[in-house]
């Protein structure tokens, strides 16, 4: 076990270069997570302004639009005080101070040209909502009064046609999200983190040992090549399953026993297909005597490149077909599509043979990054 | 007995032949030196030696049993010390000793006498827990040497193990393989210094464009060639008369001469040096230093192949 102990060892000291990965990623979904879960987006509280109403008029219009007003605004008092309108707007306890002057209703009635005061906080929301109910108000009621000269019907309608509401339900593009499975949102960055990971951290622990001197020497010695061989593979697999249990146990710390549900276990499952592409991705890279920036340089077109592509980044159905098509060359599309498809993203309902389908072609990728490996190390032996 | 015996190997590179109908013997206890310029094969033959290298044609056989890449029955008893350094930058001198040491020997306690050995061997006790990266270029050498020899081998292979080495460290990793050797481990040394060679092999084979040129003793190589002795006298505008009379000279072969001195061949004979000077002396030429060298590896290179062996 002398290679593997030394792999592990290497490794070990190598991996701290990679929890920086671990950490973003894991901060990231959290974000994400919270961020979709938040029901803010799913609801609809309409917003309420402060408001306070001097009515100096007490006719039926003003009466009849303070009610309107303080069914939509919050309304408020203010104290007695020279300042005291300043000040209220200044430390926002009003939002809105609206004042009715003597004989508007009769001169709104005669279409004279008495108007509404008003004092609001200077390009403020709240305030543009406020100028927007009196408007409805005043609006309605003038179309009510000119079939007739009833003010007091004309009020009485207008409060009627005001109280109906519309009903307002947020839907997301496509209507998609609604049915989104939460897991989603971590299971979507594995392919960027795994290929970070794994082209970071485990590609240099393999280059130490096909530097040509240290091959060269082990394989003077009287340890068997199976053996070798045996111990690197033992000490990739041992690295790739590790990380990819970092990943595990993060996803249980955050969704606990949906992870334990099916769908859980094939989000889990489709992430470990991919660990074997990256780790393939890694043994690949592995062969060539690189620098640790030319790595990182691989890692990022590699990672970022496929990510972009792929859809890990940017939901696939976003993207052009043309991008589609040419990212179905690459094994992250896949991994995607299954999530996608697991999660409900893309309103592709789960379909078993669909989702081994697309793991199986993740598995393919796998298996001919391994060959390519295995070739380059046949062609690169003395 | 024989302890490395090849027979008529031939590597080749496509239409380069790298090594061609390459044939010696070694025997047990010797330290075999392999000298040669860059590119003349000594490390192709040494790769195919130790079957890193898959070989044309020919036999190679250590300890009497035939050598193969799954030899590893003759491989436990063989050291090897590559011409570059092989260890890992991310273990310590200690931990990289236990990795190549631990290749050949499983038992913990075993391994741990035999790499406190090496260390002991190498002067490397007390950087034991050093990094390869914080070590000079003379102490990487030496832990190169002690990951090849920590599992205590009866064949120990250096390849050019002091290039790049300061002369410090080169005279302590000669005098290190000269006891190894006392301690009863064949040593094959390849190189192309020859001052190294001619210090430390007790039989020689020079090596060029893949074959071997001359093998024996440094003293029997130096016999193949007809120069004997060279004196160098320098002098200013020595006349062409006194060089004529010169050349007659017992024993005088060959003489060169240019504005600042004299250098004549000798083909033996003894008192070649005072049969000059008397002769100066006798007809008043004036002359500062006179030294007389004998014959080196090199000139024996030289007068093969027409070049020298560092060219």
């Amino acid at each position: 076990m002398q290679i593997f102990n030394v792999f592990s060892k290497i490794a070990l000291k190598k991996f701290s270069g990679t929890i920086m990965y671990i950490v973003i990623y894991t901060i990231v979904a959290v974000m994400v997570s919270n961020a979709a879960q938040s029901e803010s987006e799913l609801d609809f509280t309409e917003s309420k302004p402060k408001i306070y109403i001097c009515d100096n008029d007490n006719s039926m219009i003003s009466r009849g639009l303070s009610e309107y007003m303080f069914s939509k605004c919050e309304k408020k008092e203010i104290p007695d005080g020279e300042n005291a309108v300043s000040e209220s707007l200044y430390f926002r306890t009003v939002d809105y101070v609206l004042t009715i002057p003597e004989g508007f209703g009769e001169s709104f009635v005669n279409g004279g040209e008495l108007v509404l005061e008003n004092i609001k906080i200077p390009g403020s929301k709240s305030g543009k909502f406020t100028d927007m109910y009196v408007d409805r108000y005043l609006s309605l009621l003038k179309t009510n009064l000119s079939g007739q000269k009833n003010v007091e019907k004309a009020v009485s309608d207008t409060m009627k046609n005001l109280s109906d509401t519309t009903e307002v339900s947020v839907i997301s593009k496509d209507d998609k999200n609604t049915n989104v499975n939460i897991m989603v949102y971590l299971f979507q960055f594995i392919p960027f983190i795994f290929i970070m990971v794994t082209v970071c951290g485990l590609a240099p622990v393999v280059m130490t040992f096909n530097r040509s001197e240290v091959k060269n020497r082990t394989r003077c010695s009287s340890l068997k090549n199976t053996s070798r061989n045996i111990q690197l593979t033992a000490g990739v697999i041992v690295y790739g399953l590790f990380v990819w249990l970092i990943m595990l146990i993060i996803a249980i710390c955050m969704y606990g026993d949906k992870i334990f549900t099916t769908t859980g276990v094939l989000f889990v499952l489709n992430s470990l297909v991919f660990m074997m592409v990256a780790v393939g991705i890694s043994l690949v890279v592995s062969n060539f005597e690189l620098k640790s920036g030319a790595l990182n340089g691989i890692a990022n077109v590699v990672g970022l490149g496929m990510s972009f592509m792929c859809g890990v980044f940017v939901p696939q159905y976003l993207m052009s077909e043309g991008m589609l098509n040419v990212a179905k060359f690459l094994p992250a599309y896949w991994y995607v599509r299954a999530s996608n498809m697991l999660g409900g993203v893309s309103g592709e309902v789960y379909d078993a043979g669909k989702f081994a389908m697309y793991i199986g072609i993740q598995l393919m990728f796998a298996v001919a990054l391994i060959a390519i490996n295995f070739v380059i190390s046949k062609r690169k032996k003395v | 007995m024989v302890a490395v015996k090849i027979d008529k190997l031939v590597k080749r590179y496509g239409e380069l032949i790298a090594v061609d109908h390459l044939s010696l013997s070694i025997k047990k206890g010797e330290i075999f030196g392999l000298l040669g310029p860059n590119g003349s094969g000594k490390t192709t033959t040494i790769n195919c030696l130790l079957s890193l290298l898959a070989y044309t044609k020919g036999d190679i056989e250590i300890f009497g049993k035939p050598m193969s890449d799954s030899s590893y029955d003759i491989k436990k008893d063989i050291g090897v010390v590559m011409q570059n350094v092989a260890v890992f930058d991310e273990l310590t001198v200690y931990e990289n000793i236990d990795y190549f040491c631990g290749l050949y020997i499983k038992d913990k306690e075993e391994r741990k006498k035999c790499i406190e050995y090496a260390l002991d061997f190498t002067g490397l006790s007390e950087f034991k827990k050093y990094y390869p990266k914080k070590l000079s270029g003379g102490l990487l050498r030496r832990l190169n040497i002690a990951c090849g020899i920590a599992h205590k081998p009866s064949l120990i292979i250096f390849d050019e193990p002091t290039v790049a080495v300061d002369p410090q460290s080169r005279n302590k990793i000669l005098e290190g393989i000269k006891e190894l050797n006392k301690n009863g481990a064949t040593i094959i040394y390849t190189s192309h210094y020859m001052e190294e060679v001619e210090q430390l092999c007790t039989r020689i084979a020079i090596m060029d464009k893949g074959k071997i040129i001359a093998t024996g003793t440094k003293e029997e190589i130096k016999k193949m060639i007809k120069n004997t002795e060279t004196i160098t006298i320098e002098t200013i505008s020595f006349p062409k008369e006194a060089q004529a009379d010169i050349r007659q000279l017992p024993h005088v072969y060959a003489l060169e001469c240019d504005d600042e001195k004299i250098v004549i061949s000798f083909e033996g004979g003894n008192h070649n040096l005072l049969r000059v000077l008397e002769y100066m002396q006798k007809n008043n030429y004036s002359f500062g230093r006179v030294y007389s060298e004998l014959p080196t590896l090199n000139d024996v290179f030289l007068e093969i192949t027409g070049k020298t062996l560092r060219d």
